[in-house]
């Protein structure tokens, strides 16, 4: 396998579970308002912070209102993170190795980018966001599905998994240390709840929490369960150990005699993150001591991610002829 | 507007001055076409509109699409080759003749090639002048005197040819070092055989399929030492070249890897490609970059698409590349017109497939000839492909003419010049109705160990109407090409 083929498929697993996490966040963002007290504007500009970038928005809308801010984090095509962008950048990098997967696969990615390519804000608006959002989420799924159906569990697989693994990791332990960084919610114990709640929805945990825990909702529980449970694939530890396994599968894989001891440092590092996780209990995750521990796993994350992207540093051109 | 009756379309079709692949001059309709124009007629206009708009979509879903470059980066717009549902027929007595011309043309052109780059026997013998081979900008050095796998030049190569008025074929162009439209042939079969079933099965169609083992068995005879499962590689410019499609095509197909010259290596004069596990010896290159970007070593030192080392791995015999370096100096447009003489000279045979007429605007009374007719003739710049640099006289006003003149006049060597040819025409689906386009056909030669020829080729159309120019990179379209096998 070529480096650059590598990753791609790291890129691609990324972008798409960045896309899967953003359409869940920005769904979820799009329908509380209901629920809140604050004004309009506050609305989008909490979906700008969540999935955007502020200073970006501001340059080129100006002020905080609806079409604007679901053009900035959907459609935006300047917008690196973009829904549009994340798709567009998987499906570049899938076109680009096109020849290595599964024509179907190809397909539903394409026929998806191209969907989208053609879709705006004003259609999605009179039809109802709440069902584009479902369906970028099914387009997402049915990509996923079928490589989980029809993929060849070989490296290409397994570099995949990996990126879609450390991007889950990161997405969650960002959506969680934002609420503990708004200084309006964190302060407020009914607010910081009920944000912790909201995160269950975004991640589709809500009803596998309610049944591990039935009544208790308190902060402490949330948190286990979308960090420390070792049951939710979602959550924080669940993402950290099928990373391991992974690059656990690309290191046995290797067809070559002498074992490649390139992936030891990444492992390690997931490995030390595994049984950080594993020593967390409820007091640490209490509402005053959560973003401590949080910023010990993203830290952590960052180690991991950087360390892998190290193995793709091109060497020094070398010219033996 | 919409025609209730496609039946009354072929009334009103026009064609009458060139020879038509459907339609006889009388408007009655040849009889391997009928079957066709049959299930055209009885087809509603709704239903076939319907289906080309199913062949569309397709097309771009799969992604079948060759890319053109805006002004930035993020400009590329990604273009689907225009597909015509109506298939291209060809008898089988027909095609015998067609297939014959052509392997007796490559093998010719093989011939050429190995006697220009060892004892130069034809240029001895005044046949050809060694000027027009010496200062041919494709002549490598490089390849003097070197000995290559079973002596085969061209491997792929594609013959690009055209009808006149009488219905007979004509060769136009060859074309001996990156011909690309393969995967477009292959695709177009797929695709009519998925879309329009009833209509492709109910004839008796040589299939294309076996031809992508044929191409992958000519590569594998490339092998240096004879290597029985020999490592096989396709080197691409990357994913910013338009073909880039055909080049992932090819490669899954036929199970080889894609490499661009920034994956191989050259370690004691064999190439590797650098893979994540460590370094894969590569036996043979198929690749799609032209000479002068392989080996920044050999040819431009400029050039980020190649490998350097390549061209030394090659003459040491440890590597095969397809096509040869050099084989451009037999597809330039000026050799074109001494290729009935190679026939002849290293077959003893006469040409089966016939050029069309071409003058050599270097000769003064071919130039003078030529300059008096402008309006008639097409001059084309002898190193341009993909349709530029051409003059089509018939279609260009009278200053283009006139400047044009002015060009050939500076540097008379660059240009040939033809007569235009009243290309064929075949009916392509326009608006519910019947319309003639003009189409050539490129034929595709696969040499190894022996010669396979893809069955038909791939007919191409310019869209546009009274239009001659068929390139994709100019808005020509294709359709399916079938040889009956009865």
């Amino acid at each position: 396998m070529l480096n650059r083929t590598a990753e791609a498929l790291l890129w691609i697993g990324r972008y798409t579970e960045r896309a899967e996490n953003h359409v869940r966040l920005i769904d979820v963002l799009y329908h509380l308002r209901e629920n809140e007290e604050d004004d309009e504007c506050s609305v989008w500009h909490r979906l700008v912070n969540a999935v955007g970038n502020p200073e970006a928005y501001e340059l080129k809308y100006g002020e905080y209102e609806e079409i604007a801010a679901l053009n900035h984090v959907i459609f935006d095509r300047e917008q690196p993170n973009s829904l549009f962008s994340c798709i567009s950048q998987a499906r570049t990098n899938l076109r680009n190795i096109r020849e290595k997967i599964p024509s179907e696969l190809w397909e539903v990615m394409n026929g998806f980018f191209l969907w989208l390519k053609d879709s705006t804000v004003e259609q999605m608006l009179q039809q109802s966001p709440h069902l584009f959002f479902r369906r970028i989420k099914e387009s997402l799924s049915t990509y996923q599905g079928m490589s989980q159906s029809i993929l060849y569990r070989d490296e290409y697989y397994q570099w995949s998994e990996c990126g879609r693994y450390l991007e889950r990791c990161e997405n969650t332990l960002r959506l969680l240390t934002a609420i503990c960084d708004d200084r309006s919610v964190s302060h407020v114990a009914e607010h910081f709840s009920l944000r912790l709640q909201s995160v269950l929805q975004v991640a589709g945990g809500y009803e596998g929490f309610r049944r591990q825990n039935s009544d208790n909702v308190d902060p402490e529980a949330v948190a286990a369960f979308m960090i420390t449970d070792g049951y939710f694939p979602r959550s924080i530890h669940f993402s950290v150990r099928m990373l391991k396994e992974r690059l656990e599968a690309i290191q046995r894989g290797n067809s070559s005699r002498i074992k490649d001891t390139r992936l030891n440092k990444p492992l390690k590092l997931a490995g030390k993150m595994s049984s950080d996780l594993e020593m967390l209990d409820d007091s640490d995750l209490a509402p005053d001591r959560l973003g401590d521990a949080l910023r010990g796993l993203s830290r952590s994350t960052e180690q991991i991610g950087v360390t892998i992207s190290s193995l793709f540093f091109q060497e020094e051109r070398e010219v033996i002829a | 507007m919409q025609p209730s009756d496609s039946s009354k379309s072929w009334n009103s079709y026009q064609s009458h001055l060139f020879y038509d692949e459907m339609f006889e001059k009388n408007g009655t309709v040849r009889p391997h076409y009928s079957k066709v124009f049959r299930q055209f007629q009885k087809s509603p206009y709704q239903q076939l509109a319907d289906r080309q708009q199913a062949f569309d979509r397709m097309i771009m879903e799969e992604g079948i699409t060759f890319t053109v470059y805006g002004e930035s980066s993020t400009d590329s717009l990604e273009r689907t080759i225009p597909f015509d549902l109506l298939p291209r027929i060809i008898p089988k007595k027909e095609w015998l003749v067609i297939e014959r011309g052509m392997i007796q043309r490559v093998k010719a052109l093989n011939l050429f090639l190995y006697d220009i780059y060892h004892g130069q026997e034809i240029v001895k013998e005044g046949i050809i002048p060694r000027r027009l081979v010496m200062t041919n900008k494709y002549f490598r050095y490089e390849m003097m005197h070197l000995d290559i796998p079973n002596n085969v030049y061209i491997t792929a190569s594609g013959i690009d040819l055209i009808r006149n008025d009488q219905g007979q074929y004509l060769v136009l162009e060859d074309n001996l070092r990156s011909p690309s439209g393969f995967s477009y042939l292959f695709k177009n079969r797929s695709l009519m055989s998925r879309l329009y079933p009833e209509l492709m099965f109910s004839h008796p169609v040589q299939e294309v399929e076996q031809s992508l083992e044929a191409f992958l068995k000519m590569l594998r005879s490339l092998a240096p030492g004879g290597a029985s499962k020999p490592v096989i590689a396709l080197m691409t410019p990357g994913c910013m070249n338009s073909a880039y499609y055909e080049h992932t095509f090819l490669a899954q197909q036929m199970g080889i890897e894609l490499v661009e010259g920034s994956d191989l290596v050259c370690r004691d004069q064999y190439i590797y490609i650098r893979t994540l596990n460590g370094y894969k010896k590569v036996d043979v290159l198929y690749r799609r970059i032209d000479d002068e970007y392989l080996d920044p070593l050999a040819f431009r030192p400029d050039s980020l698409l190649g490998c350097p080392g390549l061209m030394n791995a090659y003459r040491a015999g440890h590597i095969a590349i397809a096509n040869a370096p050099g084989t451009g100096v037999a597809d330039d447009k000026a050799m074109y017109s001494y290729v009935p003489q190679m026939i002849r000279y290293y077959l003893n045979e006469e040409p089966i497939l016939s050029n069309v007429p071409t003058y050599l605007l270097d000769r003064p009374e071919e130039r003078e000839y030529v300059l008096e007719r402008l309006d008639e003739m097409v001059v084309k710049e002898t190193s341009m492909s993909g349709g530029y640099g051409m003059l089509i006289g018939p279609a260009a006003t009278e200053e283009e003419r006139s400047l044009f003149s002015e060009k050939i006049l500076q540097s008379p060597g660059n240009y040939i010049a033809q007569p235009t040819v009243k290309l064929s025409t075949s009916p392509v689906l326009q608006n519910g109705k019947l319309e003639p386009r003009h189409i050539d056909l490129r034929g595709f030669v696969l040499n190894g160990d022996n010669v396979h020829v893809i069955p038909g080729g791939l007919t191409r159309v310019a869209m546009q109407e009274g239009s001659l120019v068929v390139n994709s990179s100019q808005g020509g379209g294709c359709k399916d090409t079938w040889v009956l096998t009865k």
